[in-house]
Parts: C-alpha cells; sequence; structure tokens
C-alpha cells in the first residue's frame, strides 16, 4: 500500500483504540476522584470512594458470592470437561460429531433464553435455593469452554505416551494420573480460567437465578446503576476490571493463549 | 489407552440439565397466562399486535445494523493486527482484550459517564454501545481467519505485477470471508439476543427490543407463557441465523462457521 494509505490507516487505529478503551479509562480514572460526583476530570485523586467501598457489605458479599460460584462451577466444568474431552478424542464413541455438537451448544444460545428456560425448568422441578440455581447454570454454560480447552490439549498429546506407559505396565488409572495429567496442565488451568471468567462475567443468565442473598457483583453493579451514581461506581467496576485482567493475563502467561489463532 | 464411552456420561447428564429447560420452556409457550390447556393464543398475541411485530423488526433491523458498522470499523483494525510485527501485535492484543473481557455493565457504565444526556437515552445511543461491545470479537475472528493467509500468496500477487490495491481487494477480502461470515453472525446474534445494553442506555426505546419485552413479561408482568414464546422466536431467529451463515460458508466453500462466545 502507498505510504498515504498507510498513515491513513495508522491513525484510523489510533482513534478506533481510543473509541474502544476510552469508557474504561474513564472509570478507572474517576474511580481515584477524591469529590462526590462523577465530574471529569477529578479535581483531586484519593482512595476515598475505595474505603468507601471497604465499609459496604452489599458489594463484600456480592463479590463473595459471584467468586464461589465461579470457583465451584469452574471446578464442575474442569472435572466434567476433562472425562468428556478424554471419551471424545481418545474413546472410539459413535456419533462423536453430534455428540460434540450437542454439548458446545450452550455457546451458540443466547444467554438470555438460557437463564428464562433454566428459571422456568428449577421452578417447575422444584430447585428452589438460588445458590445451587447459580453454580448449576454457570457450570453448564462454563463446560463448552472447559471441553474444548482440554480437548484441544489432548489433541496435541501422543498416543503412544499411553500404550508406551501401559506397555510398561500401568493400569489405566495410573497412566492417567502419571502421564496425562501432567501433560494436560496447560489445558486444565486454560479451561479453569475461561470457566472462571464466564461465569464471574456473567449477568444474563445469572439475573433470572438471584435471590435477595445471592445477589452477583454484576447483577449488584447494574441494580446500582439505576439509583445510585457516584464514583463508588466507577471503583467497583475498577475492582471488577482489575481481577478480570489479573485472570486473563495470569491465564495469558501460563498458557500463551494469544499465540493459538482461535479466540 | 482406551477410555471408556462411560466417561462421557457425567456431561451429556449435565447438557441434558441444559436442553430439558428449553424443552419447558417451549411447552410453556403454548399455555395460556390465564390458565387452560394447550394453546396458540402466545403466538397470535405476539404476531397479531403491530407493536411486538415493530419490535422484532426494531430488534433485527437493529442487529443487522450493528453487524454492518462493526464489520466496517473493524476490518482495518483486522488487516493492522494481521500485517503488525510481532511486538506490535503483543500490544495490540492487549489493547483488544481489555475492552473483550470487561463485563457489558461495566462498559455500559463507562458509556453513561462518556455520551452526553441528551443523547444517552435513545436509539443511537444503544447503537453506539452495541458496536462498542462487538468489535473486539469481530477483530478477533478477522484477524484469525486472515492468519491462513499466506504471506508468500501477497508476494506472488505483487511479482505476478498486481499493485497493493489489487492484492488487497483480489487476495486478502476474498480470503477473509470465513473470518466475515463468521464475525457476523457473532455479532448479530449477540445483538439480536442482547439485554443490558437497551435495557440502561436505551431510553423509551428499550420497549422495542425482545430482550427487554422478555424480561418484563417474565420477571415483571408475571407472564411466563407469553414470555416463553418470545424466547422461543428468539431462539427461532439465532437458529436459522446460524443455519443461514453456515449454508452461505458452504455455498462459498468457505468452511463451516464458527460461532461462539454468546455470553449475553
Amino acid at each position: 500500500m502507498a505510504s498515504p494509505g498507510k498513515w491513513l490507516l495508522a491513525g484510523y487505529n489510533v482513534l478506533a483504540y481510543a473509541f474502544l478503551l476510552a469508557p474504561i479509562a474513564l472509570i478507572v480514572v474517576l474511580s481515584f476522584s477524591n469529590s462526590a460526583t462523577l465530574a471529569f476530570p477529578p479535581q483531586d485523586l484519593s482512595l476515598r470512594w475505595f474505603r468507601y467501598l471497604a465499609g459496604r457489605d452489599e458489594f463484600l458479599t456480592a463479590t463473595i458470592v459471584s467468586l464461589q460460584v465461579a470457583a465451584l462451577a469452574s471446578i464442575g466444568a474442569v472435572m466434567l470437561g476433562v472425562l468428556a474431552a478424554l471419551a471424545l478424542v481418545r474413546g472410539r464413541l459413535r456419533g462423536t460429531a453430534v455428540i460434540e455438537g450437542a454439548l458446545m451448544s450452550p455457546l451458540i444460545l443466547p444467554g438470555i433464553i438460557t437463564g428464562i428456560a433454566l428459571l422456568q425448568f428449577f421452578t417447575a422441578t422444584g430447585l428452589v435455593r438460588s445458590f445451587d440455581r447459580l453454580v448449576l447454570a454457570h457450570l453448564i454454560i462454563c463446560m463448552p469452554y472447559a471441553i474444548r480447552s482440554v480437548g484441544a490439549c489432548l489433541r496435541g498429546i501422543d498416543p503412544a505416551l499411553e500404550d508406551a506407559s501401559r506397555t510398561l505396565g500401568a493400569n489405566g488409572w495410573r497412566t492417567f494420573r502419571r502421564v496425562l495429567l501432567p501433560l494436560l496442565r496447560p489445558g486444565i488451568v486454560a479451561a479453569f480460567i475461561f470457566s472462571f471468567v464466564t461465569s464471574f462475567d456473567n449477568v444474563v443468565v445469572s439475573m433470572y437465578l438471584i435471590g435477595a442473598d445471592t445477589v452477583t457483583l454484576p447483577i449488584r453493579i447494574l441494580t446500582y446503576l439505576e439509583w445510585q451514581f457516584d464514583p463508588s461506581i466507577a471503583a467497583i467496576s475498577t475492582v471488577f476490571i482489575a481481577v478480570t485482567t489479573v485472570v486473563v493475563f495470569a491465564a495469558e502467561g501460563l498458557t500463551g493463549m494469544s499465540r493459538r489463532p482461535s479466540v | 489407552m482406551r477410555p471408556g464411552p462411560l466417561l462421557i456420561a457425567p456431561a451429556i447428564a449435565m447438557i441434558a440439565l441444559f436442553f430439558a429447560p428449553l424443552v419447558t420452556m417451549a411447552r410453556r409457550s403454548f399455555v395460556s397466562d390465564a390458565g387452560g390447556g394447550m394453546t396458540l393464543e402466545n403466538y397470535a398475541r405476539f404476531f397479531g399486535d403491530p407493536y411486538y411485530l415493530t419490535a422484532l423488526a426494531v430488534t433485527l433491523g437493529t442487529a443487522v445494523l450493528v453487524t454492518v458498522i462493526t464489520l466496517l470499523l473493524s476490518y482495518p483494525l483486522a488487516y493492522t493486527y494481521w500485517r503488525a510485527r510481532r511486538r506490535l501485535r503483543s500490544i495490540l492484543v492487549v489493547l483488544l482484550l481489555s475492552p473483550f473481557y470487561a463485563n457489558v455493565v461495566v462498559k455500559v457504565f463507562g458509556w453513561m459517564l462518556l455520551l452526553p444526556t441528551d443523547f444517552l437515552n435513545g436509539y443511537p445511543a444503544i447503537v453506539v454501545v452495541s458496536v462498542h461491545r462487538s468489535m473486539p470479537f469481530m477483530v478477533l475472528l478477522l484477524a484469525s481467519a486472515m492468519a491462513r493467509i499466506e504471506p508468500e500468496w501477497l508476494e506472488s500477487a505483487r511479482v505476478c505485477g498486481a499493485s497493493g490495491r489489487r492484492v488487497f481487494r483480489t487476495v486478502v477480502v476474498p480470503l477473509s470471508m470465513p473470518g466475515v461470515v463468521a464475525g457476523g453472525i457473532v455479532v448479530f446474534s449477540l445483538s439480536v439476543a442482547a439485554y443490558v445494553v437497551p435495557a440502561l442506555v436505551g431510553g423509551a426505546s428499550r420497549g422495542q427490543f425482545l430482550p427487554v419485552l422478555m424480561y418484563q413479561q417474565i420477571a415483571i408482568a408475571q407472564n411466563w407463557g407469553f414470555g416463553a414464546a418470545i424466547g422461543v422466536i428468539l431462539l427461532a431467529t439465532s437458529i436459522v441465523t446460524i443455519g443461514l451463515g453456515n449454508r452461505v460458508a458452504r455455498a462459498g466453500r468457505i468452511g463451516r462457521v464458527m460461532s461462539d462466545g454468546f455470553a449475553g
């Protein structure tokens, strides 16, 4: 491409990334504001609103609920994901493609429909404890990511290693524990992190399933936006962004996600 | 080692727990909210009322508009990402992943701060925020399609005498079509089913978006049957879109469309 074209493209990139990052950057800046309003630019910088948050039980509770749900759902999703990936990749199942399609379907369905359908189903079957509802629902939406991450990792492992282990006298369980599990570690870490972020981030499925004492963090922020508009929301949003960023970039460091072609 | 087929049983059980509710919802959509047996009343109410038909048209039309704008704005970014050297690329991926992983509620809050109040609560705000939300998906999917274009192909086109513009038009654009289709489907489905964006920045026009109407019918009006019917209509729309997309992809012999990332 000619040189002016290159400059034009570079200029466009700068503008477009500014557009993409502006809302997030603004929140982070305003969360350190010392004033009572969300005016930009902030007059003074302080940790006032973070201190305010630390004294508010509802945010602490919501964070704990979100972390608990995300941890339990991710552990469950990874365990089921490892088993399913073993059967899909190594087992000679009939109709693997159909089964895999069915297992991936929660990815395709809009979350808002999954949420409503699960609400009606849980109500009809009498599963009333909202915490259990949340964990089960999140497990379902996280499982495809777990199966996919572990499956991709398993496809890269030479089956000859397992055969060798069996030939040398190890039984199936020992082969799994001593040979496969260590080799699968990157896939399992990626599966856990994808699941954790997916669960921690979810709004539209949780929206239907929460109870008064099991409000998750994004929903707490959502309800706050409707009636309280001060820098405390910016502060809690900054905490949210920080948690997600740390998890995502830790994952990036551990597994090198950006070197893979797909998202 | 050949793992037994039983290993997949727990995952299948879990996925049954995903499909069973869909059946419950579909059945519920044929039950009147006034009570009684099976009926088409909920669907008759939806398709007989110009208000809901307009809402269907607005929801679908907006999703198309958002998809087209997102595609146009994202293509140059994906192209730059693809052509960038390793170092620049690792910076760009951080810049892309930050908005990609930021929670939708947080992003919407950022826009509430950024947009002037008179612009905020209305239809244009929905479009702007939806495009913002969709762009990282589109860029990443386009870039992953472009990653499959070998640099040698561009060079041979240049060697054969094609201008830069011509290489772009006749090599890069056609070969990136799988990404265009995949990104288009993902963004369209994401926009059709979006709840948070229209509910928070839509002002009065929020009532023209099916996901908002569905939530209101179920959570506020307690019309579970009618809400379920709206859900089935939304679901049908998503399935038809993905099916059509795959057909387009096959017709153009550009492989199966990856569809992913409908977090909501």
